[in-house]
């Protein structure tokens, strides 16, 4: 083998690959713009030392001690039959009828704060996604100022990743500061981190445009808004309907978590059961809960269907 | 991408969140001829229908909530950067990646072989394999359903505030996850070596391992680094659950009014989401072309 | 044919076009009266699109002058539309948007931006779009998306776009190359029909000389970016056809030697240069 400093360098972290090459190579030989990889077997140590790292680091830390098997087993056993109802004194919440009718107000609104959050994250998307996308501010049919439409891009871009980086839930804590707990709280909270997410999603849609329409539509006399209206948001609107629609299975399914913050939906009544130890009523709201992600998923793959 | 004009190509992306994943995709695909209208006036109309459903949003603003926003706002430009502060949050980082790593891992260690299962690329016959994958697809879903978070509080009844419950709660619903849709990705690659491969005697294992795994590989890692984002993003709030890590930090410092201290925090959640996408990117990038 | 002093429609004067190295056109002139249907012929490679570039303003010249209606192209930037407007061989119609739209997006650049994303949103009808669509024969397809439509009906769009442009100069990149012969010879006859009917001058590059000779006034032979004929059409002459498609040509796509075998020459046209 006629590359010995190659395999020397295996090993070598990431980091510090760049002090190395500059001592193996040749004087006067440039940088090469392709990196080389690290070797898979250092991926593999290291996230094998990531894994075991992290089971020390967890259980480390953890001063009260694990159950023993037999407890756990025990525990489980009676936890189960107390979720759906066996050993419950008197009637349990699945025998009444008041109950599934609570339910069924729940669900009605867990769906309607879903639909709050995916339709305004929709909105914001369709309205910022030219600022986010590198053909609307620094490309083809960008502004005569570049600096104007760099500024626009890396700001939106920035608000993109921050927004999608924080989960829904800390959007919530942070949110129910200054509005008051409820639906729109939870939607708005939901919202935020959606814009992050639907915002990267569909800009690298319009930065994939088909540019030659674009362009006949510029020769043709169109001015930057007429040739975004007819040359790109048709080419990207359907997409992001698809987008939403693949969303609001994802956004269902935390909108019962954030309501553990925001207090609304079924997420704020699977809170109040578990404080009050109503393990039977708990059950009820997770039953409810997943027959209304599995429906949710169903709808969404139906109309995607439909779309085609 | 082979597999994005065969009709289970669109299957693999009803993933649950794999969205993400899913642009790169998405975006070298055709251009797919467009929803109806009529399609994005359902949902605009659904929309509209949940803003009717709202009632009056009467004292929707909190009292004193606009000033507090304008308090939090107005921390940021004295965020608190003691040494001693920037200690914990370096450790609330590290616990957060730790219960994500962990996590990730005891979805790797039931997912993969999941996917092997749900793909049904080792059972030869029709017979065998039609009620192996709807089983197992059936099981799949509903250990999904639940958000990871939900999986936590009921874990936390069976083994109390041990960090095992978060691990689990990520572990859990996510091997699910990585099974339904590194299977699907497991069958949706180029049929053509397989067929090549089968003619010239190689059981199904020996075809799952040749051609499939690696055509697949790529996208594989991609969505497993994907999951990996998602799970620090929810070890991040295991607070929920009473266990620690950057939400629970957040949760003391909101609790005691110091916005001033809540922006590091964030910051460091920001950096780490940021990190693994590049590193996501780097490695697609490696293992692909 | 071309009678003097006038203003000449299109005129290049001296016209060198280069990229890098690769001359597209070297120090060309022509002049095309108002009115005049012009064909441009030659194998692919010889500098057809790239000429029809500049004269649409979509290319600058590396040295020469461009001018329409006796002014310079790059002095009309506001103007250029009304004075010419292009079909360009890939259509670049949105697939996504119906027939109608396509159509009216001719007239962007006379629409405020308000009134273009109206027409856009509202079941609003602009009178001339229609009439350009039953024009071309697509009045049943009106409101049916692009993509839908077949190459035949798609070209028919681009038309009706160019139409409602409405423009005095009248452009077509190869508007044939992708239909088979009985629809060329329609989709021929309808552009010079059309450029005669509004008085306008059209300028169409094509790979099928005969469809040329029958139907255009003038007939101008391109090879290596430069002129090889220029002659009203009914003098054209076989030999023009066979020097003009000779091999050895520098274009490696140009290869049968005869006259009689042109149609076979050249159907990409001149992609590679874009």
């Amino acid at each position: 083998m006629s590359a010995p400093p190659r395999g020397r360098r295996v090993g070598v972290s990431t980091l510090d690959r760049g002090a190395h090459e500059g001592l193996v190579r040749p004087p006067g030989q440039a940088a090469r713009p392709s990196r080389r990889r690290p070797g898979p077997t250092l991926a593999v140590v290291i996230a094998v030392g990531a894994v075991v790292g992290s089971w020390w680091f967890t259980l480390a830390q953890e001063t009260t001690s694990l159950p023993s098997p037999a407890v756990i087993g025990e525990r489980g056993a009676r936890f189960l039959s107390e979720l759906v109802g066996i050993g419950v004194e008197g009637p349990t919440a699945y025998e009444q009828a008041s109950q599934w009718l609570l339910m069924a107000e729940l669900a009605r609104d867990t769906v309607v704060m879903s639909a709050l959050a995916v339709g305004l994250a929709g909105a914001v998307t369709v309205a910022t996604v030219g600022f986010a996308s590198r053909l609307l501010t620094v490309g083809e049919l960008a502004p005569a100022r570049r600096g104007t439409g760099r500024a626009l891009f890396t700001a939106t871009r920035g608000v993109h990743v921050v927004a999608r980086a924080i989960p829904e839930l800390i959007w919530a804590l942070l949110i129910v500061i200054v509005l008051s707990p409820g639906l729109v709280a939870g939607a708005l909270a939901l919202a935020v981190h959606e814009i992050g997410v639907l915002g990267r999603l569909s800009s690298d849609v319009v930065d994939n445009v088909d540019h030659g329409p674009l362009r006949a539509l510029r020769s043709s006399g169109a001015g930057t808004l007429q040739a975004y209206g007819y040359g790109v948001l048709p080419q990207v609107l359907p997409q992001l309907v698809t987008f939403l629609l693949y969303r609001w299975e994802v956004v269902l399914r935390a909108t019962v978590v954030v309501g553990f913050v925001t207090g609304a939906g079924l997420g704020e009544q699977l809170e109040s059961l578990r404080v009050r130890l109503d393990w039977d009523g708990l059950g009820l709201v997770l039953v409810t809960y997943v027959l209304l992600v599995l429906v949710g998923e169903a709808v969404a793959a139906g109309l995607r269907r439909l779309a085609r | 991408m082979t597999d994005q004009h065969t009709p289970s190509g669109e299957a693999a992306r009803t993933g649950v969140g794999d969205a993400a994943v899913e642009s790169a995709n998405l975006v070298t695909a055709r251009p797919r001829p467009g929803p109806r209208p009529l399609l994005a006036l359902l949902l605009a109309a659904a929309v509209l229908a949940s803003l009717l459903a709202l009632d009056a949003p009467e004292g929707l603003l909190d009292r004193g909530g606009l000033r507090v926003a304008g308090d939090m706002l107005a921390s940021a430009l004295s965020p608190e950067l003691s040494p001693a502060f920037l200690a914990v949050v370096a450790e609330a980082t590290l616990l957060t990646l730790a219960y994500a790593v962990a996590g990730i891992s005891v979805a790797l260690l039931l997912g993969l072989p999941g996917a092997v299962l749900v793909s049904g690329t080792l059972a030869h016959r029709t017979l065998t394999r039609l009620p192996l994958v709807g089983g197992s697809r059936g099981v799949f879903a509903t250990l999904r359903a639940p958000h990871e978070l939900v999986w936590g509080v009921l874990f936390v009844q069976v083994v109390g505030f041990h960090p095992l419950a978060g691990i689990l709660a990520i572990g859990l619903p996510y091997a699910a996850i990585i099974a339904r849709v590194l299977g699907e990705r497991l069958q949706d690659v180029p049929q053509g070596p397989l067929a090549a491969l089968r003619s010239a005697g190689a059981s199904p294992a020996q075809v799952l391992w040749y051609a499939r795994v690696p055509a697949a590989l790529p996208d594989m890692i991609g969505y497993v680094l994907y999951r990996f984002e998602c799970a620090v993003r929810v070890s991040a709030v295991l607070s929920v659950i009473g266990l620690g890590g950057i939400g629970h930090q957040l949760e003391l410092v909101l609790y005691d009014l110091r916005y001033e201290a809540m922006w590091p925090l964030l910051a460091a959640l920001v950096l780490v989401i940021v990190a693994i996408d590049r590193l996501s990117a780097r490695l697609r990038r490696a293992v692909g072309a | 044919m071309t009678p003097r002093g006038y203003t000449p429609s299109c005129e290049l004067t001296g016209v060198t076009l280069a990229y890098g190295d690769v001359t597209a056109v070297a120090d060309l002139s022509l002049r095309v009266a108002p009115g005049e249907t012009v064909a441009l012929v030659g194998p692919s490679g010889a500098g057809k699109t790239s000429l029809l570039r500049m004269l649409a303003g979509m290319l600058p010249a590396s040295s020469g002058t461009v001018c329409l209606q006796g002014q310079p192209v790059d002095g009309l930037s506001r103007d250029l539309p009304r004075l010419v407007g292009m079909m360009q061989q890939r259509l670049e119609l949105v697939g996504e948007l119906a027939v109608k739209h396509n159509v009216q997006a001719g007239a962007l650049g006379r629409w405020g931006v308000l009134r273009s994303l109206a027409a856009l949103l509202l079941p609003l009808e602009y009178p001339p779009a229609r009439a350009a669509a039953e024009r071309v024969g697509l009045t049943d397809k009106f409101g049916v998306r692009v993509a839908r439509l077949s190459g035949g009906e798609q070209q028919r769009v681009a038309l009706a776009r160019l139409l409602v442009q409405d423009p005095a100069v009248m452009l077509a990149d190869e508007p044939v190359a992708a239909l088979d012969p009985a629809l060329a010879e329609d989709l021929v006859a309808l552009l010079c029909a059309l450029a005669r009917e509004g008085d306008r001058t059209l300028v169409a590059s094509l790979h099928t000389p005969e469809l040329a000779r029958a139907h255009f006034d003038r007939l101008v032979g391109l090879r290596a970016g430069q002129l090889t004929f220029d002659l009203p059409s009914d003098q054209v002459g076989a030999g023009d056809l066979a020097a003009l498609y000779e091999r050895a040509s520098p274009a490696p796509a140009a290869s049968s030697p005869s006259g009689d075998g042109l149609a076979r020459n050249a159907p990409q046209g001149d992609d590679a240069r874009r």
